[in-house]
C-alpha cells in the first residue's frame, strides 16, 4: 500500500524542534531522533551542511533514513558508440535500504521522477560559534577568504516550512513485491 | 485500412535462390528454403489453399494475391521472406540475404506481380555484418516497395548491443522500421532457441521463442538504443506482445531502484513503446477469451501497438476474414490496418486500383 505522509494534528502547536548542539553530528555522520507527533526523523550532516529527512520511504515505508549515501550517475551520448556515464553528487543521494529507490536529500525527490518525494525538512543552526578552519600551515596575510564552519550551535528543524508542506502525496502506486 | 502486417514468401523451390546469389555463392552449398527441423501439429505444415500446384506454400504471388488482397480484402500486404538462418561463413549468409531482396524484388514486387503497389517488402539484412547490412540498407532504401529492414530473432549478442548501432541508424536515416522474425531454423551456430538449452518437441520451442524477442526489446531498451536513435522503431513480428506486458512491468519496478546502471534509459522502461515498438499479433497472442484479449490489449496499450498479421502460408495461418471480429471497433480497426498504415505510411490513394474509390 502507498504510505500517505501523516498529516499534523491541527492542535499541535510544535513549529521546531531542537535535535541538540550541532557539534553531536560531525560531517559524514548521521542521527536518527523521534520527535512528538512526528516520528523519527533523519538528520544528517553532509560536509557541514545539514538536512532532515522523515524515515518513511513513500514507497513501502521502509526506514529512509538508514539508508546509503551516495551519488548518482548521469548519461554521456557519444555519437557512433555505446554512451558512457558519469559519477555525479557523491553523498547526496539517499537510497532506501528496503528497494534503493534514490531520493535527492536536497529536495526530497525521487530520482526517477513521478512526482515520488520522501518528506524533507529545513534545518539551520542558532546561535553558536563560528570558527576558521584549523590553521593548515599556510603562510598568513595573503587575502584568501577562509570558510566559516559553524561550531556547537543548536541544531533547529523547521517542522512547518516549505519543504515540510510538500509531502509526499502518491496514489495509484501498485505495492512493490521486489 | 486493412494491412497484413506479415506475410512470408518464399522461393519455388530451394535452389531457385541461385539465381538471384552471386558467385562463387551460386555455385556451392545452400541451406533448405523450408525447414523442416521440429515436426509442426499438423501436416501439411502450411496453410489450406496456400500450396501451387508446383512449388512451396507460399511461393505463387498470384496465389497470395487472391488470397490475402482479394478474398481476404486488405489492402496492403508486407512481405517478410524469411532468409535461411544463420551461417558458419558470413559471407554466404550476407550473400544470402542479398539475394533474398533480389529476388523479392524482381518477383513479388515487380511491375507483373505488383502493379498496384499494394505488396511491400522487407530488405533482409545480417546485422551481426554492419559494413555489409549498411549496404544493403542503402541498396534497396529508395525502391519505391520496400518498407523495412528485416533482421533474425537469433543473434549471439543482443539488439542494444553498441556493435549494432550503426546500422540502425541506417534504417531510421531512410524512415525504416526494424522488424524482427524468426528465421526458420538455420544450420546449426544459432545459440539454443531457449536461454536454458534445447526444448525437445515443437511446442516448447514454438510457444517459449517470443520471450526471445521480450529478451531483445529488453536489451534495446537498457543499452539506451531509443535514446541514441531517436526515429527507429522496431517490429516484433513474430509475437511477443503477451510475454513482453510482464517483462516491461517488471523492467519498470526495477528501473526505478537500478536506473543509475543506466542513466541513458532516461524515462520510464515501458515509455519508450509508444514511439519506438510496434508488436505483430499473432494468434496466440493475449488470453484465448475474446473478452479477455480485449482486456490484455487495454492493459498494454495494443490499440496503439500492435498490428494484425496472416502469417500466410504457415499453418498458424490467421487469415483476415473475421479476424479479431469481437474487439471493439476502433481497436479492431487499429490493429487491423490502421496502425500498420501509419508505421509503414501507407494510404489507400497510393494503391491505384483504390484510387478510384477515394
Amino acid at each position: 500500500m502507498p504510505v500517505q505522509a501523516t498529516a499534523l494534528p491541527a492542535t499541535l502547536e510544535i513549529r521546531s524542534f531542537v535535535v541538540g548542539s550541532s557539534a553531536d553530528i560531525p560531517p559524514g555522520q548521521r542521527k536518527i531522533i523521534n520527535i512528538p507527533g512526528i516520528g523519527e526523523v533523519g538528520v544528517f550532516n553532509i560536509r557541514g551542511e545539514f538536512f532532515a529527512v522523515r524515515n518513511v520511504c513513500p514507497h513501502q515505508g521502509g526506514p529512509m533514513c538508514r539508508g546509503k549515501l551516495t551519488g548518482t550517475t548521469r548519461a554521456c551520448f557519444i555519437p557512433g558508440t555505446r554512451p558512457e556515464l558519469e559519477y555525479i553528487r557523491d553523498g547526496e543521494i539517499l537510497r532506501c535500504p528496503w528497494h534503493a529507490w534514490e531520493f535527492d536529500i536536497r529536495t526530497g525527490e525521487a530520482l526517477f521522477g513521478e512526482r515520488t518525494r520522501v518528506v524533507v525538512y529545513d534545518v539551520h543552526v542558532e546561535g553558536g560559534e563560528q570558527v576558521p578552519p584549523p590553521d593548515n600551515g599556510e603562510a598568513p596575510g595573503n587575502a584568501e577568504i577562509y570558510p566559516v564552519a559553524v561550531q556547537g550551535g543548536r541544531l533547529v528543524i523547521e517542522l512547518g516550512g516549505r519543504r515540510a508542506s510538500r509531502m509526499a502525496t502518491r496514489s495509484g502506486e501498485s505495492a512493490d513485491a521486489g | 485500412m486493412r494491412v497484413d502486417a506479415a506475410m512470408h514468401p518464399v522461393v519455388t523451390k530451394s535452389s531457385d535462390l541461385r539465381t538471384w546469389l552471386k558467385e562463387p555463392w551460386r555455385s556451392t552449398g545452400l541451406p533448405e528454403a523450408v525447414n523442416r527441423d521440429l515436426m509442426r501439429p499438423k501436416t501439411p505444415w502450411y496453410a489450406e489453399g496456400s500450396k501451387p500446384a508446383s512449388g512451396f506454400a507460399g511461393s505463387d504471388p498470384k496465389l497470395a494475391r487472391r488470397v490475402l488482397l482479394e478474398e481476404g480484402d486488405l489492402d496492403y500486404v508486407v512481405l517478410l521472406p524469411l532468409t535461411r538462418g544463420m551461417m558458419p561463413n558470413l559471407r554466404r549468409e550476407v550473400a544470402t540475404a542479398a539475394a533474398t531482396n533480389e529476388w523479392l524484388a524482381a518477383t513479388w514486387l515487380s511491375p507483373e506481380h505488383n502493379p498496384d503497389g499494394r505488396f511491400k517488402g522487407t530488405i533482409r539484412i545480417v546485422p551481426r555484418s554492419p559494413r555489409d547490412a549498411i549496404v544493403e540498407i542503402e541498396r534497396w532504401a529508395g525502391h519505391p516497395h520496400f518498407v523495412q529492414v528485416g533482421v533474425p530473432l537469433a543473434t549471439h549478442l543482443p539488439y542494444g548491443r553498441q556493435e549494432y548501432l550503426p546500422v540502425w541508424e541506417a534504417a531510421a536515416r531512410h524512415g525504416l522500421p526494424v522488424a524482427v522474425h524468426d528465421d526458420g531454423g538455420g544450420i546449426g551456430i544459432e545459440f539454443p532457441p531457449t536461454c536454458v538449452g534445447y526444448p525437445t518437441t515443437f511446442i516448447e520451442a514454438f510457444s517459449m521463442r517470443p520471450f526471445n524477442a521480450a529478451i531483445q526489446l529488453s536489451s534495446l531498451i537498457c543499452e539506451g538504443v531509443f535514446e541514441q536513435v531517436k526515429d527507429l522503431v522496431f517490429v516484433f513480428a513474430d509475437g511477443s506482445f503477451d510475454v513482453a506486458g510482464p517483462m516491461l512491468w517488471r523492467l519498470d519496478k526495477d528501473w526505478k531502484a537500478a536506473r543509475s546502471d543506466i542513466p541513458w534509459t532516461e524515462h520510464l522502461p515501458s515509455s519508450y513503446l509508444k514511439d519506438h515498438v510496434r508488436f505483430v499479433l499473432q494468434r496466440w497472442d493475449g488470453p484465448g477469451g475474446s473478452d479477455d484479449l480485449a482486456k490484455a490489449l487495454d492493459i498494454w496499450n495494443g490499440a496503439e501497438l500492435v498490428m494484425y498479421a496472416s502469417n500466410y502460408p504457415h499453418w498458424d495461418y490467421l487469415p483476415p476474414q473475421g479476424a479479431l471480429a469481437d474487439l471493439p471497433g476502433q481497436t479492431r480497426d487499429a490493429i487491423m490496418g490502421g496502425n500498420a498504415a501509419k508505421l509503414y505510411r501507407l494510404n489507400q490513394a497510393a494503391a491505384p486500383e483504390m484510387a478510384e474509390h477515394v
